[in-house]
C-alpha cells in the first residue's frame, strides 16, 4: 500500500513538473514501475494528497528535479560541506561507473577524495539491498543494478529505490525509461569468428538448434553461459516464450524451415514455439561457458569451426586492451568477428536487450550529490567517461548517438527479445521448471 | 598433623554412584591403602581427596582446613592443599627433562634457583636417578621413569602423597623393588601416604590401615592384619589373601548356650564363638570362613578327606582336599607333593574361624571349630 | 531449608565457573549460539517463509505475501512433479554430487592415506621435499585445481583449444575426462588430498610402533598389519577425513560449475547439487529453495559427524601422549625404495607445482598458449586500467590498492588464525577436559557447524546484522570480516584442538594442578609444548583458508575493506584475467613463504601433526 502510494506520488510529482508522465500510459512498453501506474484512476486524485509523507531523500529529488545544474551543483556542495564526514558512495555492478566517477570527481574540485566506488556482482549485491531494504538502513547514495523482476519487486514497490530524472534540453529520455531510471541498456548477441564460422553463416536464429532449414545448414559449436549461474541468460530463455518472441519465432520458423510451424509435427507438447525453440537451442548448446569475458577473449583461438558465443556486445571491448598492437593484424576484431545485429542481421532476434537502472536509495545520506551524479551519468559527457566508444553501452539518454557502426538503441530493441518484468515475473515458475528440465537433458 | 576426615563423601557421574557416603579418618603419617576391585570407586576417593574430582556431597577436611564441604560451597583448588599425587602413568612431561619435571613444580612455588637446584640433587640421589639428569623422559625405561615421578612428587615437600596404583606398569620384580622403597620412603619422610591399589598383597604389605570398597561402599577400614583376620563380611574375606579363604556353606541346627551346631553337607559340626557380633538362631544359614593356613593335614586329623591335587612352591605348598562333597584348600609350610587321591586327616586348630550369615553376607562371630 | 538450598546452588556455580574448562564450555556456549545456532536459525526459518515479493509471485496462492509461512518450499523442491522439478533440481543433483563427493573422499583419502603412510611410517628418500610439496593444492584455492585440470586435458576433439596434454603428447582424451562428475571428484579429490595427508598423518607419527612391531613379530604379512592394526588405529582420522572433504565437496560450488561445459547429449554435462543451490538462492523467486538445499546438506554433514562421533566414542581411538614414551621406528622399505619415491615425487610435483607454473604462464601471455604474445606488463607496468582508482594499475606488483589489499588481507588472516586457533585450542581443552561430559560435546560440535553452513548463506546472515538498528557500524567494516572470519574458519581449529589436546591423558594436566601451577602457566609451559606442532597446524589452517576465501567476504567486504581475494575477482570481473592469475599466484607464495617462516620459527608446519 505504501509503495503504491509512494509511485503515485513520484507520478504525480513529475506531472507537476509538466513532463509527459501522461504518456506512461499510452507508451507501448511500458517500464516496469509504470505499470502500476497505467491504472488511471489514482492519478488524478493523488495531487491533492498533502506531500507531507515524503521521506527526507525524496523531497531533496523532488527539489532537484526543480533546479537548474548550476542549483543542483551549490545544493551538492552545501550538502557535502556540511556533512564532512560524509562520503559518496556510488555501488555497482559496472565498471564504467567507477571510471565516470572519477572523471566526476575530477570535475567538481570540491568532491575530491569524497567518493567512493563498490564493486558488486548481482547476485552478491541483491542480498545487501534487501538486507538495507528490511532494516531501512543505509548502504550508498547511488546504486546502479539490472534485474527488472528484483527491481520491481524488491525495490521499487517496497519504495526503497527512487527515481531522479535529470530535466532540460541535454536530456531525452523516453517517458517509459523514467520511472524507474534508465541509466544504460546492455545486449547480449550471437558472436563468432568468421574466419572460421564463416562470414554470414548466422543468418537465422532457427540454425542454433542445429537443425538444417531448406536452403541453411543448421549451426552447431553454440557456446552458451550457464542459466544456473547467470540470471541474464536465464531471463532471456524465459523471454523467449513470451508471445511476442513466439510471433519472431514462428516467422523466421516459415522463412527458415520453407513452411509454417505446425505444432502436431512435433514428437513432444510443447506450450508454445518459444518452449520448443528453447528445449532445442539447449540441446544443442555445445559448450557452456562459465564467463562470458574470458569466452569473448578466446573467440579467435577455437580451431575447427570455432565458436558461436553468446555474450554481452560490449565484451568485444577486452579487444582494446591489445589494439594497439594488433589493429593490424587479422586478430583485432573489427577485421574478423561477427556479430549479429552489429554486423549481420539475423532472422528471427539478434540477442538480448536488458537494462541497467540508476537509482537513489531511500536512506541515502547524500541525495543532491546522488541527483547531481545521475545527472552527470545521463549527460553525454557522464556517459563517454564511463562507457564511451564502446559497442554494446546505449545510454538512457536518446540524445547521446552510440558509437560509430553501432546501431541505435530502438534498432536493438527491435530486433532483439527485450526483458519484460511482466512477462517474467508471470511466466516464472514453469518456464524455469521447464528450461531445468532440458538443462538436465531430459 | 594432616590428619584427613572424609564425613559421609558421595559422588554421583549422572545416575550412576561411584562412591556411597564414605566416612573415613586418615590419621597423620598412616599408609592407608585404598583397595578393591575395579570400579569399586577407589580412584575417585583418592582424586576426591586430592581435590580432582569434586564429590556431589559431604564434607573432607585436611588437617584443620576444610578442604571441601557440599553444603558451604568449599571446595579448595588441589594446590592449596599441600599434597603430592603419583600418577598410574606417570604423568611426566615429555618436552622437559628429568631436571626440569622435577624443578618445574618448585620454580612454581617461587623457590630461589639454588634452593631448587639442591634439592632436585637430592631427590635425584635420593631416587638414585642422578645420571639421568639431562635426559627426556622418553630416553628413560619405564622403571626409571616412574623414580622421576616419584622424585618430581616428592620434590615440593607435600604432607600428604596420594598415589595411583603407582607400580601397576612395571614388571613384577621392579614392583617388589619399589614396594620396599615406598615404605622406606613413608618412614623417612614423614608424610600420610594414601595408596590406590586392586593388588591386595601390594595392600596388605604397605599399608597401615587398609580401606576395602566394593562399588562405591566402604566394606572395612581396618589395619591390613585385622581385615585378614577379621574380615567384615564374606566379599572382605574373599577378597583379601592368597590363596583365598574357604567357604563352607551351612545351617544352624540347634543352638548349646553359647555354642551352635551346624550342619554343612554330610558335615555336623560345633562352632564355639569366641566373640560375637551378630545373633545366631536355628534354622539360620550361614557360611563358614576358614583361612587355608588353619586346615591342618595331621595323621591324627578328625576330618578325612582325599587329596584332590597339589601345588608345592618350595616354601609352602597348597594342598586341595576333597572332603566329600566340600573342597578345601589349606597351605602347609615346606615342600610336600601328595599324591593324587590320598586319603589324609585334617584339623582345623583355631580360634580365627569366621562365621558369616549367609543372608546379609555380614560377620556375625569369630571362634573355633569342631567336628562331631 | 531453602536458604541453604539457595546457597548451596550459588556454591555450586561458583565453584562449577571456577574451573576453566567449565568456564570455557559455558562461554563458547554462548558464544557460539549467538554466532552459529542464529544464523542456522535464520537459514531455517527462511525455508519455512515467504523470502520476498517475487516468492509470493513464484508462489501464486490466496493470501501468499512476503514474510508469510509457507511449506512450499520443501514440497515445491521435494515433490513438484511438474517438468519433473523435483528429480531433476534436487533428487538427481543430490545423488549424484552425492557420488562425486565420495570419488572426492575416495580420491583424497586414498592418495594423501598413502603418502602420509610412506612419509611417517617407511624410510622414503626425498620425505622433505615431498611433504612439503604435498600440501601447495591445499594452499591454491579449489577452483585452481579445476582451472589446471581444464587446462591440461582440454583438447581440440571436443573442440575446447589445445590443452597441455595435447600440446606435448597430441593425447585427446575424452570428453568424460575433461568435463562432468570424475573431473570435479579428481580435482576436489586432489584439492584435499593434503587434508587427508595431514590428518591422517598425524595420527600415524604419534602410533606407538610397537602396535606394528607386535603383528610383525607375530609372523604377520605386511599387508595383513596394514589391514588388521594400521587401518583400525587411523580410523578415526578416516573419519573425519571424509567427513571434511565429503561436506566441502558436496557444498563446492566454483568446481563443478567451471567443469560443467561440455553439451547436454554428451553425457558429461553434471549438475552439482551446489550449483542448484546457488542459482535457486541467487534468484529472488526461489530463495527459500535454495535454503532447503542448504539445509538439507547440512543435515548431511551432521549426520556424518554424527556418525564420527560415534565411531570416536565407540573406539578410544587416540593414541595419547600420558607420559610413559616409548620409540618410533620406521619401515624399511628395501629395494622398492627409490622406485616409490620417484613416482611419488612426479606425481606430487605434478599436482603441486604445475598449476603454479600454469598460473605464473597465464599471468605472463597476453593471448592464452601464445608464446609471442610473453608480456611482463600484468606483473609491473604502471598503466592505469579502464575504470582503475587512483593507486591502480594494470601490473599488480606496482598497484598501490593491490598491496593494500594484500596487507589487508594478511592482518585479516594473521587475527583470524590467532583467535580462531586460541578458541579452538580452548574449545578442545575444554572437550578433553571434561571427557564425555554431553555440555562439553556439544559445544564442541556446534563449532563445527559453521563449516557445514554455505559462505554465501552464512555471509548473508552477517550481512542482515550488520544492516540491523544498532549494529549498522559493522558494515562493511573490518571488524565484521574479522569476527565472521573467526566463526567460519573455527571448525579447522577446534578439530585440531581437540584432537591434539584428546592425545593428551588427563594426568599430565593433573600432575601440574597438584603442583599449584596456575592455568594460564599450564596452557602455556605443559600443555601447549607439547603438543606445540599440532596446534600451531591449528593456527595455520584458519590463516590459509581466510587468505584464500572470497565468497564469504565478497559479499561482506566494502571498498575500504578491499581484500586481495575480492581485487582478484575485481582484476578478473574487468577482463584482466592476466592480472589475476598473478594475484592468484603472489596469494600462494605468500602464504607459502609464511608457511615456511612459521616452520622454521617454531618447527611446526600444516603438514604435521593434525592428528585424530
Amino acid at each position: 500500500m505504501k509503495s503504491k502510494r509512494l509511485l503515485s506520488l513520484a507520478l504525480a510529482l513529475s506531472m507537476c513538473l509538466g513532463l509527459a508522465a501522461c504518456g506512461g500510459g499510452s507508451d507501448p512498453t511500458p517500464a516496469p514501475a509504470e505499470s502500476k501506474a497505467a491504472e488511471p484512476a489514482p492519478v488524478e486524485s493523488k495531487p491533492s494528497e498533502p506531500a507531507v509523507a515524503l521521506s527526507p531523500v525524496e523531497e531533496a529529488i523532488q527539489k532537484a528535479q526543480g533546479m537548474t545544474l548550476a542549483e543542483l551543483e551549490e545544493a551538492a556542495k552545501a550538502e557535502l560541506e556540511a556533512n564532512p564526514n560524509l562520503t559518496f558512495n556510488a555501488d555497482s555492478l559496472t565498471s564504467g561507473v567507477k571510471k565516470a566517477l572519477a572523471k566526476f570527481e575530477e570535475k567538481y574540485p570540491w568532491l575530491a577524495g569524497r567518493t567512493a566506488y563498490n564493486s558488486k556482482k548481482g547476485s552478491e549485491y541483491q542480498p545487501k539491498l534487501t538486507a538495507a531494504q528490511k532494516a531501512d538502513s543505509y548502504i550508498a547514495d547511488f546504486v546502479m543494478i539490472q534485474d527488472a523482476s528484483f527491481l520491481k519487486n524488491a525495490m521499487l514497490d517496497t519504495g526503497f529505490l527512487l527515481s531522479y530524472v535529470p530535466q532540460g534540453a541535454d536530456f531525452n529520455i523516453a517517458p517509459g525509461d523514467q520511472n524507474p531510471l534508465v541509466g544504460v541498456t546492455f545486449n547480449k548477441v550471437f558472436m563468432y569468428d568468421n574466419t572460421k564460422v564463416g562470414a554470414d553463416q548466422l543468418k537465422n536464429v532457427w540454425q542454433m538448434t542445429g537443425v538444417d532449414g531448406a536452403s541453411l545448414k543448421g549451426l552447431s559449436n553454440v557456446s552458451y553461459q550457464n542459466p544456473l549461474g547467470e540470471d541474464i541468460n536465464m531471463n532471456f530463455l524465459i523471454m523467449l516464450t513470451s508471445p511476442e518472441s513466439c510471433d519472431r519465432l514462428t516467422k523466421a520458423y516459415k522463412s527458415y524451415f520453407g513452411k509454417d510451424y505446425n505444432p502436431a509435427d512435433d514428437e513432444v507438447t510443447y506450450q508454445n514455439i518459444g518452449y520448443k525453440f528453447v528445449a532445442e537451442f539447449i540441446k544443442n548448446v555445445g559448450y557452456w561457458h562459465s564467463s562470458d569475458t574470458s569466452e569473448v577473449k578466446a573467440i579467435n583461438t577455437y580451431a575447427d569451426d570455432g565458436r558461436i558465443i553468446f555474450a554481452g556486445l560490449c565484451k568485444l571491448k577486452d579487444y582494446e586492451y591489445y589494439k594497439d598492437e594488433y589493429k593490424d593484424t587479422p586478430q583485432y576484431y573489427t577485421n574478423t568477428i561477427s556479430a549479429a545485429g552489429w554486423n549481420n542481421d539475423v532472422e528471427g532476434f539478434d540477442g538480448f536487450v536488458y537494462n541497467m537502472w540508476t537509482l537513489i536509495p531511500k536512506t541515502a545520506q547524500l541525495p543532491y550529490t546522488a541527483c547531481l551524479f545521475i545527472n552527470y551519468l545521463m549527460s553525454d559527457e557522464g556517459f563517454h567517461a564511463g562507457w564511451g566508444g564502446i559497442l554494446g553501452y546505449y545510454s538512457g539518454n536518446q540524445n547521446i548517438p552510440t558509437v560509430e557502426g553501432d546501431p541505435a538503441l530502438s534498432v536493438w530493441k527491435e530486433q532483439c527479445v527485450v526483458e519484460d518484468v511482466e512477462y517474467i515475473d508471470s511466466a516464472y515458475a514453469s518456464t524455469v521448471k521447464f528450461i531445468n528440465m532440458q538443462l538436465a537433458g531430459k | 598433623m594432616p590428619k584427613i576426615i572424609l564425613e559421609n563423601v558421595t559422588k554421583r557421574f549422572d545416575k550412576f554412584v561411584a562412591v556411597d557416603n564414605l566416612n573415613m579418618v586418615i590419621e597423620d603419617r598412616e599408609f592407608i591403602t585404598l583397595l578393591g576391585p575395579s570400579g569399586c570407586g577407589k580412584t575417585t576417593t583418592l582424586r576426591m581427596i586430592a581435590g580432582l574430582e569434586t564429590p556431589t556431597e559431604g564434607r573432607i577436611t585436611i588437617g584443620d582446613q576444610v578442604v571441601f564441604d557440599a553444603n558451604e560451597g568449599i571446595n579448595i583448588s588441589p594446590s592449596k592443599r599441600d599434597i603430592g599425587f603419583l600418577f598410574q602413568n606417570y604423568a611426566l612431561w615429555p618436552h622437559m627433562t628429568v631436571y626440569q619435571n622435577i624443578a618445574f613444580g618448585l620454580e612454581n612455588l617461587k623457590w630461589s634457583k639454588e634452593a631448587i637446584r639442591d634439592r632436585v640433587a637430592e631427590m635425584l640421589a635420593l631416587l638414585k636417578i642422578e645420571q639421568f639428569e639431562k635426559r627426556y623422559p622418553s630416553e628413560l625405561s619405564g622403571g626409571q621413569q616412574q623414580r622421576v615421578a616419584i622424585a618430581r612428587t616428592l620434590a615440593p615437600n607435600p604432607k600428604v602423597l596420594f598415589m595411583d596404583e603407582p607400580l601397576s606398569n612395571l614388571d613384577a620384580k621392579l614392583r617388589l623393588e619399589m614396594r620396599t622403597e615406598l615404605k622406606r620412603l613413608h618412614t623417612d619422610n614423614d608424610s600420610t601416604f594414601v595408596y590406590v591399589t586392586h593388588d591386595q598383597l601390594e595392600a596388605m604389605t604397605l599399608a597401615t590401615r587398609i580401606c576395602l570398597m566394593k562399588v562405591g561402599v566402604l566394606q572395612q577400614y581396618a589395619p591390613p592384619l585385622e581385615v585378614y583376620n577379621n574380615p567384615a563380611n564374606l566379599f572382605v574375606a574373599d577378597f583379601v589373601g592368597s590363596p583365598t579363604m574357604n567357604f563352607i556353606e551351612g545351617v544352624i541346627d540347634q543352638t548349646e548356650g553359647e555354642d551352635v551346631r551346624i550342619s554343612a553337607g554330610s558335615l555336623k559340626l560345633r562352632y564355639h564363638p569366641v566373640s560375637k557380633s551378630g545373633s545366631l538362631t536355628p534354622g539360620q544359614k550361614v557360611v563358614l570362613g576358614v583361612r587355608p593356613e588353619f586346615i591342618k593335614i595331621e595323621e591324627t586329623g578328625a576330618l578325612k578327606g582325599k587329596v584332590y591335587s597339589t601345588l608345592p612352591s618350595g616354601m609352602e605348598t597348597i594342598v586341595k582336599v576333597e572332603l566329600g562333597d566340600i573342597m578345601l584348600t589349606s597351605v602347609i609350610f615346606g615342600g610336600v607333593d601328595f599324591e593324587v587321591n590320598t586319603p589324609v586327616a585334617m584339623n582345623i586348630t583355631t580360634e580365627h574361624i569366621a562365621l558369616f550369615d549367609a543372608e546379609s553376607r555380614d560377620q556375625v562371630a569369630m571362634g573355633a571349630l569342631e567336628h562331631v | 531449608m531453602s536458604q541453604l538450598n539457595k546457597k548451596r546452588t550459588a556454591n555450586n556455580v561458583k565453584s562449577y565457573l571456577s574451573k576453566p574448562a567449565n568456564l570455557i564450555t559455558i562461554l563458547f556456549l554462548v558464544i557460539l549460539i549467538l554466532t552459529v545456532v542464529i544464523p542456522l536459525f535464520t537459514l531455517l526459518i527462511g525455508s519455512f517463509k515467504v523470502n520476498g515479493n517475487q516468492e509470493a509471485i513464484y508462489i501464486m496462492q490466496e493470501g501468499v505475501e512476503d514474510g508469510s509461512f509457507t511449506f512450499h518450499h520443501w514440497t515445491e523442491l521435494l515433490t513438484s512433479k511438474e517438468f519433473d522439478y523435483a528429480s531433476i533440481k534436487f533428487w538427481t543433483p543430490l545423488a549424484q554430487s552425492a557420488l562425486m563427493a565420495l570419488l572426492a573422499c575416495v580420491v583424497a583419502v586414498g592418495f594423501g592415506g598413502v603418502v602420509a603412510w610412506f612419509i611417517t611410517r617407511s624410510d622414503l628418500p626425498g620425505k622433505k621435499f615431498i611433504s612439503t610439496v604435498f600440501v601447495f593444492p591445499y594452499i591454491m584455492p579449489s577452483w585452481s585445481m579445476a582451472m589446471f585440470w581444464e587446462n591440461f586435458f582440454k583438447n581440440t576433439s571436443i573442440n575446447a583449444g589445445m590443452g597441455i596434454l595435447q600440446s606435448v603428447t597430441g593425447i585427446c582424451v575424452p570428453e568424460s575426462m575433461v568435463y562432468g562428475l570424475v573431473p570435479c571428484a579428481m580435482s576436489l579429490g586432489l584439492h584435499y588430498a593434503p587434508f587427508a595427508y595431514i590428518l591422517i598423518g598425524g595420527i600415524l607419527r604419534n602410533m606407538d610402533a610397537n602396535l606394528e612391531e607386535a603383528a610383525t613379530v607375530l609372523k604377520a604379512s605386511r599387508a595383513k598389519i596394514l589391514r588388521k592394526v594400521t587401518l583400525p588405529i587411523v580410523f578415526p582420522a578416516l573419519v573425519s577425513t571424509v567427513l571434511l572433504v565429503f561436506s566441502s565437496s558436496i557444498s563446492s560450488f566454483t568446481v563443478p560449475f567451471f567443469l560443467n561445459k561440455s553439451s547436454i547429449n554428451s553425457g558429461n554435462n553434471f549438475i552439482s547439487i551446489s550449483v542448484q543451490m546457488r542459482s535457486l538462492i541467487n534468484t529472488g523467486f526461489t530463495k527459500g529453495q535454495g535454503y532447503v538445499i542448504a539445509i538439507v546438506l547440512m543435515i548431511f554433514s551432521i549426520a556424518i559427524l554424527t556418525l564420527n562421533n560415534w565411531f570416536t566414542g565407540k573406539r578410544k581411538s587416540f593414541t595419547t601422549v600420558t607420559g610413559k614414551s616409548g620409540q618410533v621406528s620406521l619401515v624399511k622399505l628395501g629395494k622398492a625404495r627409490k622406485p616409490i619415491a620417484i613416482i611419488l615425487l612426479i606425481i606430487t610435483a605434478f599436482f603441486a607445482i604445475v598449476p603454479l607454473v600454469s598460473f605464473a604462464m597465464e599471468s605472463l601471455l597476453e593471448v592464452p598458449g601464445d608464446w609471442s604474445t610473453f608480456t611482463l606488463r600484468y606483473w609491473i607496468s604502471t598503466e592505469p586500467f579502464e575504470g582503475s582508482n587512483k593507486g591502480d594499475t594494470i601490473g599488480i606488483l606496482m598497484s598501490k590498492t593491490m598491496w593494500q589489499a594484500m596487507g589487508r588481507s594478511l592482518l585479516l588472516a594473521a587475527l583470524v588464525s590467532v583467535f580462531a586457533g586460541t578458541f579452538g585450542l580452548l574449545i578442545g581443552y575444554a572437550v578433553a577436559s571434561k571427557r564425555g561430559s554431553k555440555l562439553a560435546t556439544l559445544v564442541s560440535n556446534m563449532a563445527f557447524l559453521p563449516y557445514l553452513i554455505p559462505s554465501m548463506s552464512f555471509g548473508a546472515v552477517y550481512l542482515a546484522l550488520s544492516y540491523t538498528k544498532g549494529f549498522t557500524w559493522l558494515d562493511g567494516s573490518f571488524f565484521l570480516l574479522f569476527m565472521v572470519g573467526t566463526i567460519k574458519f573455527m571448525p579447522f581449529a577446534s578439530r585440531t584442538g581437540t584432537s591434539a589436546m584428546m592425545q593428551l591423558s588427563g594426568e599430565i594436566e593433573e600432575a601440574a594442578i597438584i603442583m599449584g601451577v596456575p592455568w594460564r602457566r599450564r596452557m602455556t609451559k605443559v600443555l601447549f609444548p607439547i603438543q606445540k606442532s599440532s596446534f600451531i597446524s591449528g593456527y595455520l589452517l584458519p590463516f590459509i583458508s581466510c587468505m584464500r576465501e572470497m565468497s564469504l567476504f565478497v559479499l561482506l567486504a566494502a571498498s575500504y575493506t578491499t581484500l586481495v581475494t575480492t581485487l582478484l575477482q575485481e582484476y578478473s570481473r574487468t577482463g584482466l584475467t592476466q592480472a589475476s592469475n598473478a594475484i592468484n599466484l603472489l596469494i600462494i607464495v605468500v602464504v607459502l613463504i609464511i608457511q615456511f617462516v612459521v616452520n622454521k620459527l617454531t618447527g611446526a608446519s600444516i603438514d604435521k601433526g593434525v592428528g585424530g
